[in-house]
Formats: structure tokens, sequence, C-alpha cells
């Protein structure tokens, strides 16, 4: 019952390879730059709005009857009738990467970054 | 190994041990629901702290057991948030319950509960975002995978450790599991 109980070799050549893996997920998604707000229902992508350019805050009501609460540079689910409210438990989405679903409503809504501002694929000097 | 600890309890004290298991599982995840709350955790990202529960439930019984416990979990999640948080529910916690047992039973030398524990947080991640991709008909894997992919780690981490730290304890109030523990982890 030493320290090898906590940690053994493998479990830190484990852990090491997710967060590489982590890592490049994170950097392969992109982020930063100007945020535009994808809202999809069954797969389509019915609006896209840019963040920046909303003044003032608003509702849209979808035809699934969930509200979405729009502001400048957030979005959020508002309301929704579904039994769980982990959608709107969420909060605002404020930065790019983002996303919050209501799985019963088949509702997503996710923060785009601006596709010409995401990571090199290598760097070289 | 478990067949051989399961023989030493008795039907009753097992029965017994799955439904104090089984509830500690749901209060704990009940806790963090309310902690959830007030943490400044990005959308969707939950420690899973039940699953310490779960995860002894495995060691001390056995995998079948384990899995009727995250049925159970399943089912009050299904009544508490519907449908689909219990299918979301089960198919993380069957995902994670599997590859929790495998890698015990084939790499249970190599790897220490701290890694077992941190490979089976990202697999219950992964099952509950296959789900709920495939239920929303949305490519979500693609927005929230990295997302889940790193707090699996962190929290596998932290749950990992914590079952490692009450382990020893958890195994001398039942002594009949320490056996088979002390055989299959203790001289490495």
């Amino acid at each position: 019952m030493s320290r090898k109980r906590f940690f053994k070799k493998w479990d830190l050549a484990i852990i090491a390879a997710l967060l590489l893996a982590a890592a490049a997920l994170f950097l392969l998604r992109g982020g930063g730059g100007d945020t535009t707000a994808v809202i999809a229902v069954n797969g389509e992508t019915l609006y896209e709005i840019d963040l920046k350019s909303v003044e003032e805050p608003y509702t849209l009501t979808l035809e699934n009857g969930v509200s979405i609460g729009v502001a400048p540079g957030e979005i959020r689910f508002f309301a929704s009738d579904c039994p769980g409210q982990d959608c709107v438990r969420c909060g605002a989405l404020t930065k790019a990467g983002q996303a919050a679903v209501c799985v019963p409503n088949q509702t997503l809504i996710a923060l785009r970054g601006a596709p010409d501002k995401r990571a090199p694929d290598a760097v070289s000097y | 190994m478990n067949k051989h600890t399961n023989e030493k309890i008795s039907p009753a004290k097992r029965a017994a041990l799955v439904g104090m298991l089984a509830a500690v599982t749901l209060a704990l995840s009940f806790i963090e629901r309310l902690l959830c709350a007030s943490l400044p955790l990005p959308p969707g990202v939950r420690p899973g702290i039940s699953n310490i529960a779960v995860m002894f439930a495995a060691v001390a019984l056995g995998l079948p057991f384990a899995m009727g416990i995250i049925v159970i979990k399943a089912g009050f999640v299904f009544l508490i948030s519907g449908a689909y948080a219990g299918i979301i529910s089960l198919s993380g916690g069957v995902l994670s319950a599997l590859g929790f047992w495998a890698l015990r039973r084939f790499c249970g030398k190599k790897l220490s509960y701290t890694g077992i524990s941190v490979v089976s947080a990202v697999l219950h991640n992964a099952g509950q975002l296959a789900a709920a991709s495939l239920l929303v008909g949305s490519a979500l894997y693609l927005w929230m995978a990295p997302v889940l992919l790193l707090s699996g780690v962190v929290f596998g981490l932290v749950t990992g450790l914590t079952l490692n730290a009450v382990l020893p304890s958890l195994l001398k109030i039942l002594p009949h599991i320490r056996k088979s523990e002390t055989s299959e982890n203790g001289g490495r």
C-alpha cells in the first residue's frame, strides 16, 4: 500500500495520451475570433446569427416551442417545455466552440469561431 | 476473482449492499446537481462523482451488480428528467462500466484505479455524447468532444483518486471482500 496504489507508470501514460488527444481536438475545432451563433433543429441549420451585430436583446421562438434568447455577444436557451431543463440551465454561450443542446426538442445552439482565424495546421520556423 | 468473492457474501447481505450502493449513487448525483448550479463549469460538463459508488460496486460485487445500479440510476433520471435524459444516462453508464470492468480484468496489474477511472470517465462522456448526437440528429460531437474529453480526464482523475483513498476503509467494513482485493492488487 505505497504511493503506487494511486499512480502507476501506465496510468500516467494513458492520462498524458488523453490530454494530448484533447489538445488536438481543441486545435482542430478552432475558436476565438468572431462568433456566429448557429441554431439547428434535427440536424438542419435554421439560423446563423452574427452576435456582434446584435444590438438589442430579443427572444426567438422556434416552431417546436423552444425559445432562444439572443443578446449582444451571447445566446442561450431561454425556455423549453422539456422535463429536464438542462438546456436552460446551461446558461449563456459566449465563447466560440461552446454549444448547448435540448435533446427532447432536437435543438442545438452553438457558437462558431470565424473560419479564417482557425489555428494553423503546422508552424515551421 | 469476483465469483470467488460473491460466494462468501450471503444473498441477503449482497442485496442490502446493492441497495445501499444504489442509494449512495442517487444521492451523490443529486448532490452533484445542486453543486453544479454554483460551479463555473462549461455547459454539459459534470464531475460524475456518483461513479465512485458504481466503481466500488464493480470492485466489491462484480460487473452485473454495477450494471444493475446503472440501470436503477438511469431509471431515476428517466423519472426526473424524461426519456431522452434516461437513454443518455444509460448509454454513458453502460459504456463506462464495461470499460472499467475490462481494464481492471485485463490491465489490472499495469493500471491503478486512477488510470482505470480516467478511461472509464472518458468512456462515460463518449457514450453520452454518442447517444445525444444520435437523438439530436446534429453533429453535436464536433462541438462537445474536446471539452468532454478534457473534463473526463480531469474528473476521472478526481473520482479515481477518491476511490483509491476510500477503498481501504470500505474494505475494512466489508472484510469478506478484502481477500480477493489484496490478492489481486495488493502486492504491486
